[in-house]
């Protein structure tokens, strides 16, 4: 698992070289950018892993309540967080534009549950500002990014990543 | 970590767990011949490999054991209680360096001094033999230079020290096997030289025993080998074949680039016993150009190979999903079986997914087997412990093995090495007494400690049995009371409770803390390991007679059975080895005591526990039935009690931790993915206690509701998308509507109606709805398809079709005349339809078309009006003119019954996605081929025609009293001409009239146009019109 997380963690970060090389700038780093409550935020591509529609869960008893239990992803148990339900907002509702964003982190897999994936921001390298964002925590959020078309905040993936 | 010492450490592993058994072997039965050939063969596997993966001072070290090992094979020395201890040192310390290796620490002993005490050992053993060997020089300048070469493992007492070159040797009468030699050190430097850069080989052959003719096989073989190589040495040599040795063996040296199963396949020849090939082993090592590592040994009749466990858990996996998608084909089948009854093209396909259902099931259980390691492995690496710390203790002790082919779960193997020291610790510590002890109360001086593994039923039971003083319950008893482990006026019921105490974490009956055992944390141990592997520990003892210690395991860990239960609305499983029994009892038996529900099971006190409240499963639907299904369960001895919501039968499953991706569960012993992918949680019924007992209260409010209002949001979305909604409402309201009768089962697809005739919340089509990544989108499909969706630019359908239209007139003569060639429709006019008996055709036809814009209307909950601006009768010949060009999709339904009447109904594509995507109800951003699969497009508009052909064949039955049913829809997606060859050449069209029928369907602010065909044979003319 961790094998196959590795590798295409190497070959988004290849494909993100051959790009910086292609457009003649250095170190853009890319983030998946999401919508949760109408917050926009936003994670490092390369701790992801792949962007599933919603699928089937099985509850796990004595999980705290924004694990939305866990999703068989090709034969692996993995945890979904509702995001929503972790920011201290009521349960996300399932549309058509809900989405898992599974990630890789320390080498575990997670997938949380966002309202909708807006873009792949491509933005400078050291250009997260470090703000603190009022309303949130910091356990939570790190920084800001700007994208071409939107301020998004990024999420400290230690805080979010790793279920209680 | 590089791979070849990877490679090393793996065969280091082992062959010092060998050497470490034939030490002891030594040791108790003397220095046999074989027995030091053995040490010396792995002194030498060891040197050569170490040296390749660049650990030199263990080289060095292996290489003087060697050199010692050789005195005594020469019979220079005796194998004395002094050689054994330095030869069990160097076992320890080389032991110890590849440990620390093998955590990616660097090597860092040098050896030095056990190198000084090995030359020492040598020098004593010397007894004046100057000619041997000399052991002057530091370790930088004397490598392996000396060393005996690649002496085969299986080969009789070799002696290697410095011969006369074997070419002088002229002596072929001596027997073979009393003397073999291979190269003196200046041949060495000779076949350096000569070698160059190529690799060098060293091999053996060995003849079957009876074999006739030996010299000239050997030639034979030396003929061969100098086709692939320079023959550098032989023994024996050519003269001495040539002069009718008689030798079985021949041994070679050559230089050759072949590789090395080249080089054993061409001295297999015939008569061949066996044969042994590897790399020539010089002072430099291996020869430059070998990549293979140096020193391993090619024994063709090799049968096993190594392979990682994370292979065998990979293949594991896939099995486990390659199960999961059989069941889901089933799945498919069954649907099928459904829509469309037996068929023998169906059945043939439910024995084939059938057939392959078994062969993964038997590739199942092969992987499992795979994972199956005998249990000797783990019980020969005890040997020394128990002799070096019976020595210790100053204690007799004889470790017996029984059962040692005994299979076991590799998982299993990995873990019991800690737990069964302790429990052997414990046995030597206090269960066996000391040799004047045991003399004075009659047994035999030297103690018996055997440790035996057998299969029983679905466990393997792993024993360690001495014959020590048993254990003193009065003492265990107070320990007990005085760790603060039991109340001081408890009581015991039973023995077993008292053994109890021993698993007790604090607990040790040991007078002073030693460092073997009684630090009181080693027995604690043992009943953990053996819990987290479903195992179980039982002891059982005799005061004066002895002690055993029984672990049990399951066969495998890999499968286990377990029985499925209901709780609230979820389901769960639970090990079938936990479950004593499925009940129902009454309500009103159930008594409170105390705070807790107990019942009377047959005079014995039941604990029950509601299982719902336990896991904050919510209630489910409250039932208030007298009898409750109770799962009885065996935790620690005592039976539980656990209502449950209902039993769903037993199935074999495979545990997945919930550990690799989350954390452990108090409660679950980790998850089980059932057939059809679903996760199932698997029950810990001893967690599940520690919990009603409040030992580990929940520490969160239930997530019940969260969860499954998400499944249930999935199952919408779920139905909607996969089309599964779309394909299997739509069609069951469509025929139900018609008034066709619904081949499917009349229940349970109830639900599904209600639920898709409501109005479908469209979502807002966002631009940023990213669609490509809803595949196993990986991350780089990411960074590039993010692009903003463009708004659909292409043309409106009212546009496309006038476009479409416009170039229809423009070369419809051209299509006409093609058409006609490919149908080749004989050039005899259709008798003209009588004008009344058309116009009550066109009547019931309109009346028809109505009634099916009615029923959509309904069905889709939206309103739907189907016109028939224009009907005519056509001839063959002018059919092309009305098909519409291009891609077209069409569905062709058969009359029967009292009226022979076929029926198509044509969309261009652009109208065939937009009537299938409307009535899937899917946004119209949507009704384009990428949105809407085939099957679907297929489904939908079949279904349309059903609709449509059931309603004119209603109508017309309705006026004329005749009565047809249409056949199953025959749908194309093809090209016009396809179409025309596919469907039109069926009929001998000049037998048939062609009624047009121009089809549009309207929904608000849309239009859609069809066009639908009738074929009416003439038979079938003359009784409409007549009944008309």
């Amino acid at each position: 698992m961790s094998d196959r997380t590795t590798q295409k963690q190497t070959e988004a970060l290849a494909l993100a070289e051959a790009i910086n090389n292609e457009e003649g700038t250095t170190d853009l780093e890319q983030y998946l950018v999401f919508e949760v409550q109408g917050g926009v935020y936003g994670v490092d591509i390369l701790q992801t892993q792949e962007v599933l529609k919603p699928v089937r869960s099985t509850r796990v008893p004595n999980s705290p309540p924004e694990m939305l239990g866990v999703i068989n992803l090709r034969g692996n148990i993995v945890p979904v967080i509702d995001l929503s339900k972790k920011f201290g907002h009521a349960y996300s509702t399932v549309t058509p534009a809900t989405r898992i964003i599974v990630c890789a982190f320390a080498e575990k897999l997670t997938g949380l549950l966002v309202d909708r994936v807006l873009e792949t921001a491509r933005i400078p390298a050291g250009s997260i500002e470090s703000t603190e964002v009022r309303g949130l925590s910091r356990q939570y959020v790190v920084g800001a990014g700007r994208s071409s078309t939107r301020i998004f905040l990024l999420m400290n993936p230690a805080a979010a990543f790793i279920p209680d | 970590m590089d791979r070849y010492t990877e490679l090393f450490l793996e065969e280091a592993g082992e062959h010092i767990e060998t050497l470490n058994q034939v030490l002891l072997q030594m040791e108790r039965e003397g220095g046999q011949a074989e027995l030091i050939d053995e040490v010396f063969r792995i002194a030498h596997t060891l040197k050569s490999s170490a040296a390749f993966v660049g650990l030199e001072h263990l080289a060095a070290a292996a290489h003087h054991m060697e050199d010692l090992l050789q005195q005594l094979r020469e019979g220079a020395r005796e194998l004395d209680g002094n050689v054994l201890a330095i030869l069990f040192r160097c076992l320890d310390r080389i032991s110890a360096t590849v440990n620390r290796v093998a955590q990616g620490e660097p090597a860092q002993d040098h050896f030095a001094d056990l190198i000084a005490d090995l030359k020492q050992a040598r020098a004593q053993g010397q007894k004046g033999k100057s000619e041997a060997t000399p052991t002057s020089g530091t370790e930088a300048e004397r490598p392996a230079s000396a060393s005996p070469n690649a002496s085969p493992p299986t080969g009789p007492a070799d002696v290697s020290a410095p011969q006369p070159p074997a070419d002088s040797s002229g002596d072929a009468t001596v027997p073979p096997t009393a003397e073999e030699r291979w190269l003196t050190p200046e041949e060495e430097r000779r076949l350096q030289t000569t070698a160059g850069t190529r690799p060098a080989y060293d091999g053996e052959v060995i003849l079957d025993p009876d074999s006739p003719m030996r010299n000239i096989r050997f030639l034979l073989l030396m003929e061969n080998l100098r086709k692939l190589g320079e023959l550098f040495w032989c023994s024996p040599s050519e003269a001495d074949l040539d002069a009718g040795s008689s030798a079985d063996r021949f041994r070679f040296v050559l230089i050759s680039e072949t590789s090395r199963t080249e080089l054993a396949k061409a001295c297999r020849i015939d008569m061949v016993q066996e044969v042994i090939i590897s790399e020539h082993q010089s002072a430099a090592g291996t020869t430059a150009g070998a990549v293979l590592k140096a020193g391993e040994e090619t024994r063709v009749q090799t049968k096993n190979i190594k392979v990682s466990a994370d292979k065998i858990d990979y293949l594991m996996n896939n099995v486990g999903e390659m199960v999961i998608t059989n069941s889901g084909l089933l799945k498919i089948y069954e649907d099928l079986e459904r829509d469309l009854g037996e068929d023998s093209a169906l059945s043939e396909l439910k024995s084939r997914i059938d057939g392959a259902a078994r062969i993964a099931r038997d590739l199942q259980t092969g992987i499992m087997k795979m994972r199956m390691i005998p249990v000797g492995l783990v019980f020969h690496r005890f040997t020394r412990p128990v002799r070096d710390l019976a020595a210790e203790l100053g204690k007799e002790v004889r470790l017996v093995f029984q059962g040692d082919d005994t299979e076991l779960d590799k998982n299993i193997i990995d873990a019991l090495p800690d737990p069964l020291l302790h429990v052997l610790r414990n046995a030597l510590d206090h269960g066996i007494e000391p040799a004047a002890e045991r003399t004075a109360a009659g047994k035999p001086p030297q103690a018996q400690l055997t440790l035996s593994a057998y299969q029983g039923g679905n466990n393997i039971f792993i024993e360690v049995k001495d014959d020590g003083r048993g254990l003193n319950t009065t003492r265990i008893l107070e320990r007990a009371k005085s760790a603060g482990l039991a109340a001081a006026d408890y009581r015991p019921a039973s023995e077993e409770e008292v053994f109890e105490f021993i698993f007790q974490p604090g607990f040790s009956t040991a007078e002073a803390v030693s460092d073997i055992s009684g630090r009181g944390v080693g027995m604690n141990v043992v009943k953990t390991m053996v819990q987290k592997f479903n195992g179980q520990v039982r002891i059982r003892s005799e005061l004066g007679q002895g002690t055993s210690f029984l672990l049990s395991f399951p066969l495998t860990l890999a499968i286990i059975s377990a029985i499925l239960i209901r709780v609230g609305e979820e389901d769960y499983a639970v090990p079938l080895s936990d479950v004593i029994e499925n009940l129902r009892i009454r309500r009103d038996e159930i008594t409170r005591l105390e705070g807790r529900t107990i019942y009377n099971l047959r005079g014995e006190i039941l604990p029950i526990h509601d299982l719902a409240a336990l896991l904050g499963s919510g209630t489910g639907k409250s039932d208030h039935a007298t009898e409750v299904p109770v799962l009885v369960a065996n935790v620690g001895d005592r039976k539980h009690g656990f209502v449950v919501r209902g039993f769903a039968g037993k199935k074999e499953i495979v545990i997945k931790s919930l550990e690799q991706n989350y954390r452990n569960v108090r409660g679950l012993i980790g998850v089980c993915l059932m057939g059809d992918g679903r996760i199932v949680p698997v029950l810990d019924v001893q967690g599940l206690l520690a919990v009603a007992y409040g030992e580990e209260a929940p520490a969160h409010p239930t997530n019940v509701a969260a969860v499954s209002e998400y499944n249930d949001g999935v199952q919408v979305l779920e139905e909607r998308r996969a089309g599964v909604g779309a394909r299997r409402s739509i069609r069951e309201r469509l025929r139900l509507a018609a008034g066709v009768g619904s081949p499917g089962p009349a229940g349970g697809t109830t639900t599904l109606l209600e639920r898709d005739i409501e109005p479908v919340v469209r979502p807002e089509p966002t631009a940023s709805d990213l669609s490509e990544w809803e595949s196993p989108a990986t991350v780089e499909a990411a960074s590039d398809t993010i692009a903003e969706v463009p708004p659909d630019s292409a043309e409106s359908p009212e546009e496309e079709l006038s476009a479409a239209l416009a170039r229809l007139h423009a070369d419809r003569e051209e299509r006409r005349i093609e058409a006609l060639a490919a149908l080749s429709v004989a050039d005899d006019l259709p008798q003209e339809i009588d004008r009344v008996a058309f116009d009550k055709l066109y009547e019931v036809i309109n009346a028809g078309m109505m009634n099916a814009g009615l029923v959509l209307s309904q069905l889709l909950g939206v309103s739907i009006e189907v016109s028939v601006p224009e009907a005519r009768v056509l001839d063959a010949r002018q059919l092309a003119e009305f098909v519409p060009e291009k891609q077209v999709i069409s569905v062709w339904l058969e009359g029967s019954g009292d009226l022979q009447l076929d029926l198509m109904l044509v969309f261009d594509e652009r109208n065939g996605y937009a009537a299938a995507g409307e009535l899937m109800g899917l946004p119209a951003e949507d009704w384009i081929a990428e949105k809407i699969p085939e099957t679907d497009l297929e489904s939908v508009l079949s279904e349309l025609s059903n609709i449509v052909g059931s309603s004119i064949f209603n109508a017309l039955a309705n006026k004329s009293g005749l009565d047809s049913q249409p056949s199953v829809p025959d749908f194309l997606h093809a090209t016009s001409q396809e179409l025309m060859d596919r469907f039109l050449r069926k009929h001998e069209l000049k037998d048939y009239r062609i009624i047009y029928i121009s089809t549009d369907f309207y929904r608000t602010g849309m239009e859609l146009v069809g066009r639908l065909f009738l074929f009416l044979p003439r038979a079938s003319v003359a009784l409409v019109s007549e009944r008309l």
